[in-house]
């Protein structure tokens, strides 16, 4: 049976009030005084870090302010994202038990690959989910996600690039860039992507709220009634951004002095080379992968399998991030390459050395 | 002790199961207070710990630290209101001691509660636990610790 699920459109709303109604939602929800609702949100221009990012580390904070982007931090994990009236905010608070998946993994899986189907359906383009939670077209990044749970409540949400400049988008947060650009993969927009870019025009917005929600109602079953913000959520939203969400305390509640430490490792053979640059998250014997960009002018079809890389290898241990790359190419349907696998993982081993 | 579907749980502990908490009794008034495995499978490997810092109050029912895995962030809370009084660093630096070693170097923060015979009464000992949670993962459809 289908499951009834209530729509609602908050429309375009500053970075931290959006942030404090994503938290008004869950708390209505887990006291059961709000029905499972998808909302979709815009944003005036804002530069969000994950829940447990340090502002200061993550973001441009000082471009950020000069171009009055507002800085605000998500409830949901994940890494810095700007947003801007150019994306689309999708986002499900849910019961659990209505909805029973073994695992969060299988939620992120089961919600994306539906709304890549909506997408794909609508707009006639081949829009995938890809571990561990992007939807991508052709490698390139679409939408990313991130979650919340507590209880039987889930929340997860997710960015639809509608119309955006992809160097605007990476200028304001601390990602890995490769200090030239020398080759086509290391533009930004060799990673990300946008429903403009794809289509060569930008879609109605009812057209993409119909595109995602009858993604999301084929894919997990629901049944979608037409519904608005109750006075309820706007209340609770507005106390939680006036006592929390929306305070510098909450935001810079966690930081570290901005740094550009990343490591950078080269390997050169016959075919070409291959230079990685990495982040690291922890220390010791729990590094992880931050983020992860490989360059260079070696030969790989198909292109997209350095995108896929890059992702299988985010928030890796760092320890078992050699092994990984093997893992990765030996289950890779790879068509011709100039460089061989261990390259790639001895530029990373190299890079992860480094840092 | 009991073990539920592979999940381990200490007889010598009290437990939240609603909230897949743990507590322990350290004899100089205060508790500490730790994830149980079934949380820690629940979410997979955590790569963020963010607790409450210490000297700062958290009211009975909420959440006394954050937890990430995978994008995913959960509350850990307190069914014992009280003051946090020590945070486990080396928690905090690496994360992943919750699912190694959940009831021991994974700990989370130690608390100075308030009330405490109050809260006590809701929890469960450990020798009850194991009927009681196995009708929580019946019911969230959870399929065990690896």
């Amino acid at each position: 049976m289908s499951l009834e699920f209530r729509v609602i459109d908050t429309g375009l709303r500053d970075g931290r009030a959006n942030i404090a109604y994503d938290a008004a939602l869950i708390e209505l929800h887990s006291e059961g005084t709000i029905p499972d609702t998808l909302r979709f949100l815009q944003f005036r221009p804002t530069a969000l870090v994950g829940r447990h990012q340090a502002a200061s580390r993550e973001l441009k904070l000082e471009r950020c302010h000069a171009d009055g982007v507002a800085i605000g931090r998500r409830i949901t994990g994940g890494g810095a994202i700007y947003f801007d009236e150019g994306m689309l905010g999708w986002e499900l608070v849910l019961s659990r038990k209505r909805l029973l998946m073994p695992s969060l993994a299988d939620y992120t899986r089961t919600i994306c690959e539906s709304a890549a189907a909506g997408l794909s359906r609508a707009f006639g383009i081949d829009a995938r989910f890809r571990p561990r939670n992007d939807i991508e077209v052709a490698g390139r990044k679409l939408s990313g996600t991130g979650g919340f749970f507590d209880g039987d409540t889930l929340f997860f949400q997710g960015t639809l690039l509608i119309d955006a400049d992809p160097a605007a988008v990476m200028s304001y947060l601390n990602v890995p860039r490769a200090k030239i650009e020398r080759h086509d993969i290391d533009r930004p927009e060799a990673r990300i992507t946008t429903l403009s870019a794809l289509l060569g025009g930008v879609p109605e917005l009812g057209d993409l709220h119909r595109a995602i929600a009858e993604g999301l109602a084929q894919g997990l079953d629901l049944q979608l009634v037409a519904g608005e913000p109750s006075q309820a959520e706007e209340q609770r939203a507005q106390m939680l951004l006036d006592t929390e969400i929306g305070t510098d305390a909450f935001v810079y509640d966690i930081d570290a002095p901005a740094d550009d430490a990343h490591g950078e490792g080269s390997t050169t053979g016959p075919g070409g080379t291959v230079t990685a640059f990495v982040r690291i998250d922890g220390a010791g014997d729990s590094r992880r992968i931050r983020d992860i960009l490989f360059t260079g002018d070696f030969f790989l079809t198909p292109p997209r399998l350095v995108l896929d890389l890059e992702a299988a290898l985010r928030g890796r241990e760092a320890d078992l991030a050699g092994a990984a790359v093997e893992d990765f190419f030996a289950s890779a349907h790879t068509d011709l390459f100039s460089i061989s696998p261990a390259d790639f993982r001895s530029a990373l081993e190299m890079a992860l050395a480094r840092v | 002790m009991p073990t539920v579907r592979g999940c381990n749980l200490p007889d010598d502990l009290l437990y939240d199961v609603a909230n897949n908490i743990w507590f322990r009794e350290i004899g100089d008034g205060t508790i500490k207070i730790g994830m149980t495995a079934v949380a820690t499978a629940m979410a997979g490997q955590l790569l963020a710990f963010t607790p409450k810092k210490v000297g700062k109050a958290v009211p009975a029912g909420k959440s006394c630290a954050t937890v990430e895995s995978g994008k995913w962030v959960g509350p850990a809370k307190s069914a014992a209101g009280g003051e946090v009084i020590a945070v486990n660093d080396a928690l905090v630096a690496n994360p992943k001691l919750a699912n190694e070693d959940p009831y021991d170097a994974g700990w989370m923060i130690i608390l100075k509660p308030e009330d405490w015979a109050t809260a006590k009464a809701t929890l469960i000992s450990g020798a009850d636990v194991g009927a009681k949670y196995e009708e929580k993962m019946a019911a969230d459809g959870f399929a065990g610790c690896a």
